[in-house]
């Protein structure tokens, strides 16, 4: 009597799943995440990959997807790509970023390269702590993508193609388990993989390359290592291999009096009026392809950039003392722009 | 057969039966706080908002003073029980650079060490700088956030020792528009200190060593000797003699209270 109830149990269960197999077929799809291991940039801390969200070949494909998708915006006509585009760098070539039905942000999009390294605040103003939070900003930003993560969420679980794909990279059993979460995950895993060490300078670093003789003068132009050319002080704040220290400064680029800053950057985040009209420190590498330049886009070229920064730029309490005045030839400025396009690199993605 | 299988175990229990003899006891410990105050002479160093006197008539205002502390070592008072020092940690950077109300400079800055030895000591002793063996690593070595992580000079493959930043107003119009950066780094400006005093380290309680660090003292030996900011404005150990300055100095600027 207890085998028949045994077995009868027994067949119930597997009919039960059976039927559920061919109701949900998400289940039928295989749930056998692939983990990834980045090849990634020497001298620097390595890339902090949290635990619960570790980078997979399924995740980091899901992740891709998403950022070319306009999917995300309100109006499906806008995605993370627009403004961070590949060619670019993951950067644009505009002033500020313009969003869903042109409407204009405030600041330029920052280069995503290497942006996984970034672990003390991402963000001009370093307002987001992680890529799972940063990615969920802009999304629903009113002048960037203008979309609500419930109406993501839905529209996500409504596509065709999306529930097999967070099958795949996260084993959702049911497409209503996707989340914004999940959504987050996904971005913050390809944006990780996106790492620059491959431009003319990373190649010189390991001996493969050389560099011309206006680049090295560069070199010693931009590092200060030479006592017979003038310091241009790039190298405290835009330190190799990232050539950034992620931190946040003020350059001088804003007038103001009393740490009034139009923009108050990092001052608005951390309410320290000594933080006001602070920005992070922006990568400089792929620079020849990231015009126009600045948090604001305010220059151009690196001509006046390098214009700027002999200036010794506008007084303030807070300005980095890093930024003063600078006195260089004309073949300074030249050897100086040669070095910085050794900075560019070309990252193709597959 | 069953002959030779006992001689073949018996040291083996034998052994094993001494290994639950000579357990280590689990060492009994306690905590171990360091704490640092900036000071600029007499007052407390409060970054960004404060204006400070400095030699030849010129004001100053700072944004940034940090430096290394390696190999934090602490010295057993009794020799015959406990052999030298701890070392109780290989690395620290002391960063006043958020130090920016008095509120901030009462707190100061605090490490803490867990699981010190609990003993009865008789000094405390560390390195300024990055010690030559770790100024042999690069960030590369380290997790996000080590404080080897940052301040890396690779053209000179190694470590800024000690970052001083600010501003001078050499002409007392109030306008703070000189700016100052002094870099000081490389094995050659490593300095070892060792402060004597007793205290002792009680099961599960917290010691506290209070330390201040005196910026002017960095920067001004005597009224006849100090860093004259209308001449010099800023170094990256490029002049080895203002390295060597601020270094042997700082050592002296540090005072355990």
């Amino acid at each position: 009597m207890e085998r028949a109830v045994s077995i009868f149990f027994t067949i119930a269960l597997i009919s039960t799943v059976a039927i559920n197999c061919v109701r949900n077929p998400l289940l039928q799809i295989p749930y056998t995440p692939t983990p990834v291991t980045l090849d990634e940039l020497e001298r620097i801390p390595r890339m902090h990959i949290p635990a619960h969200n570790p980078l997979t070949t399924e995740g980091i494909a899901l992740g891709k997807k998403l950022f070319f998708d306009p999917i995300l915006s309100f109006d499906s006509t806008f995605s993370c790509s627009s403004c961070h585009q590949p060619e670019r760098a993951f950067a644009d070539s505009k002033a500020v970023a313009i969003g869903i039905r042109l409407r204009k942000g405030r600041r330029s999009s920052p280069s995503l390269l290497n942006i996984g390294y970034h672990y003390k605040g991402l963000f001009w103003d370093g307002r987001a702590v992680t890529l799972e939070e940063q990615s969920l900003h802009p999304i629903q930003d009113s002048v960037e993508m203008g979309s609500r993560l419930e109406q993501v969420e839905k529209k996500l679980q409504q596509h065709s193609d999306y529930p097999v794909l967070f099958r795949k990279a996260f084993g959702i059993i049911h497409k209503n388990h996707i989340t914004k979460d999940l959504i987050a995950k996904a971005l913050a895993q390809f944006q990780r993989t996106l790492i620059s060490k491959n431009t003319k300078f990373d190649q010189v670093q390991r001996g493969t390359a050389q560099f011309t003789a206006a680049e090295q003068r560069g070199f010693a132009l931009f590092f200060d290592t030479s006592d017979t050319l003038p310091h241009s002080e790039c190298g405290h704040c835009h330190v190799d291999p990232l050539f950034t220290t992620l931190e946040f400064h003020n350059n001088g680029i804003q007038q103001a009096t009393n740490l009034n800053f139009s923009d108050l950057g990092r001052g608005a985040v951390t309410n320290n009026r000594f933080d006001n009209g602070k920005f992070k420190v922006p990568t400089l590498r792929n620079i020849a392809r990231t015009a126009p330049y600045m948090h604001d886009g305010r220059f151009r070229t690196l001509e006046q950039v390098l214009q700027h920064y002999e200036s010794g730029g506008h007084p303030a309490e807070n300005v980095s003392p890093n930024v003063r005045k600078l006195h260089f030839t004309e073949r300074d400025r030249a050897d100086l722009i040669a070095f910085l396009n050794t900075l560019t690199d070309s990252l193709q993605l597959n | 057969m069953k002959k030779y299988l006992f001689f073949l175990l018996c040291p083996l229990f034998l052994l094993a039966a001494d290994c639950n003899d000579s357990e280590v006891q689990p060492v009994e410990t306690g905590t171990l706080e360091l704490n640092f105050k900036p000071a600029f002479g007499t007052d407390p160093l409060v970054m960004y908002a404060r204006a400070y006197p400095y030699e030849a008539g010129v004001k100053v205002k700072w944004q940034l003073f940090r430096f290394y502390l390696s190999d934090i070592s602490i010295d057993h008072k009794d020799k015959a029980m406990q052999a030298g020092k701890t070392i109780i940690k290989d690395i620290e950077l002391i960063d006043f650079e958020a130090i920016q109300s008095d509120l901030q400079v009462k707190d100061g800055i605090t490490i803490t060490f867990d699981k010190v030895p609990v003993d009865d000591y008789q000094a405390i002793l560390f390195g300024v700088g990055v010690s030559k063996k770790l100024n042999e690593t690069n960030p590369g070595f380290y997790a996000p956030g080590h404080p080897l992580g940052d301040n890396y000079w690779s053209a000179a493959l190694g470590y800024v020792f000690t970052k001083i930043e600010g501003n001078a107003d050499k002409d007392g119009d109030d306008n703070f528009e000189s700016k100052l950066t002094f870099h000081a780094g490389g094995d050659p400006y490593y300095r070892k200190v060792n402060f004597e005093k007793d205290f002792t380290i009680k099961p599960n309680e917290t010691t506290r060593l209070n330390f201040e660090v005196d910026l002017r003292a960095v920067l001004v030996r005597n009224q006849n000797d100090f860093l004259d900011f209308r001449k010099v404005t800023i170094d990256h150990t490029t002049k080895p003699e203002i390295a060597t300055f601020i270094s042997d100095n700082l050592v002296n600027a540090i005072t355990l209270q």
